[in-house]
């Protein structure tokens, strides 16, 4: 797994985390927090242990209600941290993919949801959101959408992998490309 | 003492997603209960109820007779297992067990007795030094349950906790799940969308669809008395078959020009009930459908000629499915019947055991005298 940042929000504490991290993934850092969260940079390693794992072992041992969000390092150039930090408390806990939690947070916050749109339409240029709208209207399939397109279908996914380079967001799945149509469209 | 109540309990998430609907069941101390549905059904969604991670829109839970909507998880005396039999890698077997006692700031030989127990029941007493990475598969999911045991707790809540593990493994770990419950006699409630694990492993299963609790029973009684087509066609592999027909006046039903003819006590029952001259579907198990001359001799009138689509030997028996009257059914016949795809076979119908299900409401047709054997 490349380097990622895990968000974590605890109901009421997170006192007993901060240990954990340290075994948990060697050499992670916390580059920031509140109260009630913690946002944990996780260095690429060789081995890595699955977020959704920690996930599951705070919660058995904590039993509180838990949030784990799981975001690429290019997440970060979508919301400051303090509207992450805001957002995650009135979402249901559980565990979240970065793309189901962006659509959960667009549906849930409409100023955020904003914030999000712009910072996309500055990192992005429109030809590349265009080209994930049609993406999307030939349902993920490349060869048609690339054809309809008149590009190669080399450079529809060299395109691809250059959106989720800059946002973080996998437009390879359902959910990441749904992000595009809920704001874009 | 581990009593749940669950009064008409309901999940609707914002955007009236109905997830739960009218939930209601008694859990008895002791009891190992299944939760059985497809994906999506709302069995995990209850489960983090009783756990206290998701919020109970309508509705009371009770726990030992203390209503629980509002306590908190950690105040609800319950254990959880997940299905990621996640460990702390940094953390030996010992540590990763006593963690959750040691944040309830335990005295430490409170700790170790309480460690040393639970390794004692799942033969874990010689891994106690050893870090997760030393540890096998089945070793890990043990230490896993591990830490739910030291806890003490009222009630076990699993949430699929096998499905991560290998064919074999899975089969070995049900087993040994089984005996843990015989040994310490906690209130589980158990979440799979294995309907093996449910019958293996259940006093009691909740079938579940689409929120709505379909049927709650012993794994006999869901078995052999489905409530409706979902549970006829959820329980049991391969499936029920399910024949689209009509019954007659005259105690037969029909399927296009196969007339089969229903045991009396059947006939009177469905005539009774007004289903004469109605549209009707037809429920028989695959180890109900024979090819033995002593059955087709005792039921002449439900013998029928069917075409093999495909047989499948699977070493003590075959599953033959054939098509007849336009419609495809699977039957399960002894291995050593010769039958070959295209074959031309003569297959009866053991009568006594077929249900009857009426096609606008989906529930089965109630016999008379039905009297539901407790297997427990």
């Amino acid at each position: 797994m490349n380097q990622h940042t895990i968000l974590i929000h605890a109901q009421h504490t997170l006192k007993p985390f901060k240990s954990l991290f340290e075994g948990f993934f060697p050499q992670a850092q916390i580059h920031y927090e509140t109260p009630k969260t913690l946002f944990i940079n996780i260095p690429q390693t060789e081995e890595p242990e699955n977020p959704e794992d920690l996930y599951h072992l705070l919660l058995s041992d904590l039993e509180e209600k838990i949030t784990l969000i799981n975001m690429p390092l290019a997440g970060s150039a979508l919301l400051s941290n303090e509207l992450f930090a805001k957002s995650i408390p009135a979402l249901p806990s559980g565990y979240y993919d970065y793309e189901t939690f962006l659509i959960e947070v667009i549906k849930h916050f409409p100023n955020i949801q904003t914030v999000i749109k712009r910072n996309i339409a500055s990192i992005l240029n429109p030809t590349l959101i265009s080209n994930m709208i049609a993406l999307g209207k030939y349902n993920l399939n490349v060869s048609n959408a690339a054809s309809a397109l008149y590009v190669h279908r080399n450079t529809l996914i060299y395109r691809m992998d250059s959106v989720k380079e800059k946002t973080g967001i996998d437009v390879k799945q359902f959910e990441g490309l749904m992000i595009f149509y809920l704001l874009f469209r | 003492m581990g009593v749940l109540s669950f009064k008409g309990i309901k999940k609707i998430y914002d955007g009236n997603v109905q997830a739960v609907a009218d939930f209601n069941l008694e859990v008895q101390d002791k009891e190992f209960i299944v939760f059985v549905g497809p994906s999506g059904c709302g069995k995990s969604t209850t489960l983090r109820m009783v756990a206290g991670l998701e919020d109970i829109t309508e509705g009371e839970l009770v726990i030992d007779g203390r209503r629980v909507n509002n306590v908190p998880p950690k105040d609800r005396n319950i254990a959880m297992v997940f299905q990621s039999y996640a460990l702390y890698p940094h953390m030996s077997v010992f540590d990763n067990m006593a963690f959750g006692l040691k944040l309830r700031k335990r005295p430490k030989d409170e700790i170790k007795k309480r460690v040393d127990d639970a390794a004692q029941i799942l033969g874990l007493q010689d891994l106690l030094d050893r870090k997760p990475k030393a540890l096998s598969g089945g070793q890990r999911q043990r230490v896993a349950l591990g830490r739910a045991i030291v806890r003490n707790a009222e009630v076990f809540l699993m949430d699929e906790p096998l499905s991560n593990l290998d064919a074999k493994l899975r089969v070995q770990m049900r087993a040994e799940l089984i005996k843990l419950h015989e040994r310490i006699k906690t209130t589980t409630i158990y979440v799979t969308h294995d309907q093996i694990e449910a019958m293996t492993m259940a006093d009691r299963i909740v079938v579940m669809n689409d929120g709505y609790i379909q049927q709650v029973g012993t794994p006999s009684e869901v078995y052999d008395y489905p409530n409706n087509l979902f549970v006829g066609g959820f329980i049991g592999t391969p499936a029920m078959n399910f024949i689209k027909g009509r019954l007659d006046n005259d105690g037969h039903f029909i399927i296009n020009k196969t007339k089969i003819k229903l045991p009396k006590a059947k006939w009177d029952n469905l005539k009774e009930k007004g289903y004469a001259n109605k549209e009707m579907v037809f429920g028989i198990r695959p180890e109900d459908i024979h090819d033995d001359n002593v059955v087709k001799e005792t039921y002449p009138d439900a013998v029928v000629n069917f075409k093999v689509d495909v047989a499948e030997l699977l070493g003590s028996e075959t599953n033959i499915t054939a098509k007849f009257e336009e419609q495809l059914v699977i039957a399960r016949v002894d291995a050593r019947t010769d039958i070959n795809i295209n074959d031309n076979i003569e297959l009866v119908f053991d009568m006594n055991k077929s249900h009857f299900f009426d096609p606008e409401t989906q529930e089965r047709v109630r016999e008379k005298d039905e009297v539901i054997k407790r297997n427990k």
